[in-house]
């Protein structure tokens, strides 16, 4: 085993260790455990926060955005019915919850061609494209435009309406990306 | 009005094609949908296992990609306001405390119940297709007691609905302590020997605990009172190449755990 993949299972298995973790936390948020919100609070707040601000670029509204994804982790942990990771639980309920004040405040996403390539382009490394079920390696077999069209719809909460605009594409063209681009996404996952 | 009730408590058959379920799936993790199409869709996970599957399976991956993105730092103030809007029940009213219990555990009976029921029927559409291959001293015992605890294995993180064996824990008896059986699929049977390790994850807490590893064929899997207490607070096992705590290199199969009523009485 080389020591490129002796560090990505060292970090595979220190993320399972950290989901395990917020798995537990969650399970005694449905005990209306207080110490454990502290705690998930502690350990999610800053990746949460970075989900936010990446579909709202405004810090005050971000961060009244994350006060309502607690309070709601609060009154709804047991509708976590377990079938997937806590994490991932918390990553949907913090997306949504941002786009849905997005759409209040009638606000459109922050357009940055230059900044969002920077930040997909960090997300591939040598190291990804060698797992076999990584969602990067699968990501990166796409062809470039679905790829894009994907990642800046999920990261930044895009519509397929403001990436039409965005990457200059009839809107039906980049929703047969979309559609294409995670159709072939599952077949390399599965 | 019944009827009325009765669709909204089963979801059209289509929401459980899985060309469908994968599409809706997708779209509300990765996309952006309307918030009515997001609410319809969220009712539709209450009741459509395999819809929920498919969200989950997308999720998970999908915040991989969260997790490795920069993090941006929370003002104090952030978590005072949480803190105040999220009163903790008051300790020491024990009759409130009792009260709440006592509606939690209603409502962990009637998820418990929901459960049960699914599992039922899908244990039983699993015996059609599943033969045992473990016979043993004690094989008898499947025939005359039904399993207290079942758990169908996938392979970890495939939610193609492939099972590729089930546990299932009967309860001790006068004449013969708690005991696993394991069962493979006949349409994908075991491919190689190689001994597993199983594990439970308690339902509450999340813990994992050590179950034991299998028996040498033919041999019972007898549980301990330990053993048999964590497989019945678990809500999920998990099966492991080796004794190491469990890791995603290591483990190898996981499925959800349900506690199985008597088909006895449970017989209209």
């Amino acid at each position: 085993m080389t020591q490129t993949s002796l560090d990505k299972s060292t970090m595979d298995d220190s993320l399972f260790q950290w989901n395990s973790e917020i798995n537990r936390l969650l399970h005694q948020l449905k005990r209306k455990d207080k110490f454990a919100l502290k705690t998930l609070y502690d350990e999610t707040n800053g990746k949460l926060l970075g989900i936010i601000m990446r579909i709202i670029y405004d810090k005050h509204e971000a961060e009244e955005c994350l006060q309502d994804v607690f309070v709601k982790v609060w009154e709804q942990a047991d509708k976590y019915s377990g079938a997937g990771s806590a994490w991932g639980w918390l990553c949907v309920l913090t997306r949504n919850a941002a786009l849905d004040r997005l759409r209040r405040l009638q606000a459109h996403p922050h357009i940055s061609t230059d900044e969002d390539n920077g930040l997909l382009s960090s997300l591939f490394s040598e190291q990804d494209l060698n797992q076999q079920h990584s969602i990067k390696r699968c990501l990166s077999k796409l062809k470039e435009q679905p790829r894009q069209a994907i990642l800046l719809s999920f990261i930044h909460g895009y519509s397929h309406g403001e990436l039409s605009t965005q990457l200059d594409t009839p809107l039906g063209t980049i929703k047969a990306w979309v559609r294409r681009g995670l159709q072939e996404l599952k077949l390399c996952l599965a | 009005m019944p009827s009325v009730n009765s669709n909204r408590s089963k979801p059209a058959l289509r929401y459980r094609n899985p060309v469908i379920c994968e599409h809706l799936a997708s779209q509300y993790v990765t996309g952006v949908m309307t918030p009515r199409v997001r609410s319809r869709l969220e009712t539709l996970l209450n009741v459509t296992p395999e819809l929920n599957r498919a969200v989950a399976f997308w999720s998970d991956q999908m915040a991989e990609i969260q997790f490795e993105l920069p993090e941006q730092t929370a003002n104090n103030t952030v978590w005072n306001q949480i803190d105040a809007l999220t009163p903790e029940k008051k300790q020491g009213h024990s009759s409130t405390n009792r009260e709440n219990q006592s509606w939690w555990k209603n409502l962990v009976l009637w998820q418990a119940t929901g459960i049960a029921g699914v599992a039922t029927s899908f244990a039983l559409a699993l015996m059609l297709f599943i033969a045992p291959l473990s016979t043993t001293n004690n094989a008898t015992l499947s025939l005359k007691t039904a399993p207290s605890y079942m758990a169908a294995m996938s392979k970890h993180n495939d939610t193609s609905d492939n099972i590729r064996f089930v546990i299932n824990a009967y309860k001790k008896t006068e004449n013969t302590p708690s005991t696993l059986f394991v069962q493979w699929s006949q349409r994908e049977p075991r491919k190689n020997s190689d001994t597993l390790f199983l594990w439970a994850e308690d339902k509450d807490t999340g813990e994992l605990s050590y179950i034991g590893s299998e028996p040498a064929k033919g041999e019972p899997w007898h549980l301990t009172k330990p053993t048999w207490k964590a497989i019945s607070n678990s809500s999920r096992l998990i099966a492991t190449r080796d004794q190491q705590q469990p890791s995603q290199a290591n483990t190898l199969f996981s499925g959800p755990c349900v506690q199985l009523t008597d088909w006895k009485q449970s017989a209209i």
